[in-house]
């Protein structure tokens, strides 16, 4: 029992680490949030308890209980830790999707990037709705909320890795936007072409009618 | 000496308090006496406050 708390403790740590170096990384202006930082410090504390216990540098009453108690406790500090880095990466991912396709049009995102609007979009205002409804019930360490984080844990690094695919496709949308001010510009043109075309037959009919009649 | 162990190591740490615009100014002014992360040392973090109306910004930005 003592060994699989231990492992699931760790287990988790290196999840919130790898995480946390990922939510830096994202952040826009190097900007770093130190509430996780709190939690994992917390949750150290408890391993360190742990440790101490395991090693005979404290003898509690009952060392089972003691030490379950602990990893009980450091696990759920690292949850928390690990529920707050996800909440700002998920921050960080929509907001560097939306200054991603900034000044691009609706058509050229559907034409370059299909997958936005089918799958991304839908993604991250689910995410964003679900991490919202957590954070408000604080009920960060129950199973089904633990379950629910792996899941978001997922969903945002396969959100991650097509934001660096769309990222990949810019060139293909300023080309598209290039193209599209052409065939507008083009458009406007035929229609100036043909309004003046009209414009001149109907002059000349109007003017070959007055001569016919005169 | 196992009490005073047990007096130290079983205490919990101090609650964290809120991070604010003062802690943040009271953190770059002090920064000489720490040797940690340079973004905490240039206050390149975020108050408690900040980080609440950046969420409140980027969720209220509707998506493209």
């Amino acid at each position: 029992m003592n060994k699989e708390l231990q492992r699931k403790a760790v287990e988790l740590y290196i999840r919130v680490k790898g995480m946390y170096i990922l939510a830096e990384e994202t952040t826009p202006g190097f900007m770093d949030f130190l509430q996780p930082v709190f939690e994992i410090n917390r949750g150290f504390d408890h391993m360190s308890r742990v440790i101490a216990a395991e090693t005979g540098l404290t003898v509690p009453d009952d060392p089972e209980t003691y030490i379950n108690e602990n990893l009980k406790k450091a696990t759920g500090h690292f949850y928390r830790a690990y529920f707050d880095i996800t909440d700002w990466l998920s921050m960080n991912l929509r907001e560097s999707v939306t200054e991603e396709f900034n000044g691009f049009s609706h058509t050229c995102i559907a034409e370059v990037a299909p997958e936005y609007y089918s799958e991304i979009a839908p993604a991250i205002e689910e995410t964003s709705k679900r991490i919202a409804e957590i954070r408000n019930k604080k009920d960060v360490g129950n199973a089904g909320t633990v379950i629910l984080m792996e899941d978001y844990a997922e969903v945002i690094e396969t959100m991650r890795e097509k934001i660096i695919n769309i990222r990949r496709k810019k060139t293909g949308l300023i080309d598209c936007e290039e193209r599209l001010k052409r065939e507008n510009n083009l458009k406007v043109k035929k229609e100036l072409l043909i309004a003046i075309v009209a414009a001149v037959v109907g002059a000349l009919a109007g003017s070959g009618l007055c001569f016919m009649l005169n | 000496m196992q009490s005073s162990i047990r007096s130290v190591i079983d205490v919990p740490l101090p609650t964290p308090k809120k991070v604010t615009a003062k802690s943040k100014k009271f953190t770059i002014k002090e920064s000489h006496r720490f040797r940690g992360s340079v973004r905490i040392t240039c206050g390149k973090f975020y108050t408690d406050e900040e980080f609440e109306s950046r969420r409140k910004r980027i969720l209220s930005t509707p998506l493209p």
